[in-house]
């Protein structure tokens, strides 16, 4: 990871590479874990969180763990720049938020990265772009076998891997998928989707995490239960809800275009155009453009840009990147000009 | 007219907000608290709520039978109460699990499925897990000693991590 250059490489994420990447841009799991000879970071004192990391750190330096992470310890970055970590869901909020000794083990090419000190002491998470959950938890459960092997984890035969907050206790498991579903949105059916996602007991959230909004019409499927199932259980699960949900959005474009095919057509157009033009444009339309745009590809209409560029502006065009692009910290309202000027860029316009 | 009902917080204001929680068999438990209590309970006001709140709430909510007896109880390892725990809805360490499980089985029952863990264990560890540990503490005696400018002592301990990282540069 550049951090000083933050166009030099795009996340994994953002790759649009796999299945059902129209529609899925990423899968994620996390596992949370604990050291067992160190209290949780909420009550650890100074001395014991700086040791934790030193043990902590040691260990994922191991020559075992692949692909190699690189430590950054939060505590000693510039706010830009952990704001940065969190735009690229390499962080949480609250983890670059807090205070005292804490980091994030980042892997070059960002497909791995492990939050120290956060919740939990240890909260080891694999993203792949497009739908490969299955690939994601095998690629975590891996290096949770070679971190294991390094530190003494907190574990209950009873209860499992032993967190912070009862919700994670039994496997630490959370897989998420993040899914853009514009149609979804234009035919109003959001609420009668979260409901329904609810009731087979998984949770729907928006871009960035617990409590935000569907930005960009990007959203975040969950599980919620991680006690009484095995991870490959909770896995199934959520993966087999997926292609329905797929389905859903897919039948819900056709619909659109068979019933509404220039009201749509006018939508995605005019987003491009505005895109194009505009010299002062804010974070959330961008986000809501982008996702015209980015539908305007799926379904054939705009050729001239691709999906991988459409899914990277969804993150440059954020304020923290925006300002590391810039080489310099800017307000709202020089941000708003600045972000105008980099799509127009970026999309080849005068 | 009947007469209103009173909060079960404060036990003076009338109740304004009701919140009725059906449970699995089909018992209903039922909250009433006033519009104050309820605001710094974060019950019914839907916009402000976060997910730790929720989760404080249920913690609150499911772990007030027959717990009484954990009142005055406090985890003799990190020294958290149990009123602390169900106010924030975090524990403190991993001997918490231990501590309070009278309580913290009914809450789990209720937000996951089942209580008992059917997943991974940790790999069997060993020489590996004790020398990182060490390590960590030697280095941390380090920097102590270095601050204090018992230079004697960083000396001591500077050798004494050489000798723990080439001997694991030997077996690797």
């Amino acid at each position: 990871m550049n951090l000083d250059d933050p166009t030099a490489q795009i996340g994994e994420w953002l790759r649009n590479e796999g299945p059902d990447s129209d529609i899925v841009l990423s899968s994620r799991v996390r596992l949370a874990r604990n050291l067992e000879d160190y209290q949780f970071p909420s009550r650890i004192s100074e001395e014991d969180r700086k040791e934790a990391v030193t043990y902590i750190t040691e260990a994922l330096s191991s020559s075992s763990i692949k692909p190699p992470l690189e430590y950054y310890s939060l505590n000693q970055m510039s706010e830009t720049d952990r704001e940065m970590l969190v735009e690229r869901h390499l962080t949480s909020k609250e983890h670059s938020e807090a205070s005292g000794e804490r980091g994030v083990a980042v892997s070059e090419d960002e497909s791995v990265a492990v939050m120290v000190n956060e919740e939990d002491h240890l909260r080891i998470q694999v993203f792949r772009s497009a739908f490969r959950l299955e690939e994601a938890w095998s690629a975590v459960n891996e290096l949770d076998d070679v971190i294991g092997s390094q530190v003494n984890y907190a574990f209950s035969p009873e209860f499992g891997y032993l967190s912070a907050c009862p919700t994670n206790v039994g496997t630490g498991l959370r897989a998420s998928v993040m899914l853009h579903m514009p149609a979804l949105a234009m035919s109003r059916q959001v609420d009668s989707f979260f409901r329904s996602v609810n009731r087979i007991n998984l949770a729907v959230r928006g871009l960035y995490g617990e409590g935000t909004e569907a930005l960009g019409n990007l959203f975040q499927v969950s599980n919620q239960v991680s006690l009484g199932k095995s991870e490959e259980e909770i896995i199934e699960n959520l993966a087999s809800a997926i292609p329905q949900i797929v389905h859903y959005e897919r039948q819900a474009r056709e619909h659109l275009i068979d019933q509404s095919c220039e009201q749509v057509e006018d939508r995605v157009w005019r987003a491009f155009g505005m895109l194009k033009t505009a010299r002062t444009i804010s974070s959330n339309e961008t986000l809501e453009l982008l996702s015209h745009v980015r539908l305007g590809i799926n379904v054939g209409l705009i050729d001239t840009v691709d999906i991988q560029t459409v899914n990277q502006l969804f993150v440059l065009t954020l304020p923290a990147h925006l300002q590391k692009i810039r080489g310099e910290s800017l307000g709202p309202r020089e941000r708003d000009i600045a972000r105008a000027d980099f799509i127009r860029r970026v999309l080849g316009e005068p | 007219m009947m007469e209103p009902i009173k909060c079960q917080c404060c036990n003076k204001k009338p109740a304004i907000v009701h919140v009725t929680e059906i449970l699995d068999g089909g018992e209903r438990k039922e909250v009433h608290l006033c519009d104050d209590c309820a605001r710094e309970k974060k019950i019914g006001l839907p916009d402000t709520v976060t997910i730790p709140e929720i989760l404080s709430n249920l913690v609150e909510f499911y772990t007030d039978k027959g717990t009484a007896t954990l009142d005055h109880t406090s985890c003799p390892r990190c020294g958290i109460s149990y009123q602390e725990f169900r106010a924030k809805g975090r524990l403190g360490c991993a001997h918490d699990y231990t501590v309070f499980k009278e309580a913290l089985t009914p809450l789990l029952q209720r937000v996951h499925q089942g209580t008992q863990h059917k997943g991974k264990m940790p790999p069997v560890t060993g020489r590996e897990v004790d020398r990182n540990l060490q390590l960590a503490q030697l280095r941390r005696q380090l920097d102590e000693a270095v601050e204090r400018e018992d230079y004697e002592k960083a000396a001591e301990l500077r050798d004494s991590i050489r000798n723990l990282t080439e001997k694991q540069d030997n077996e690797s």
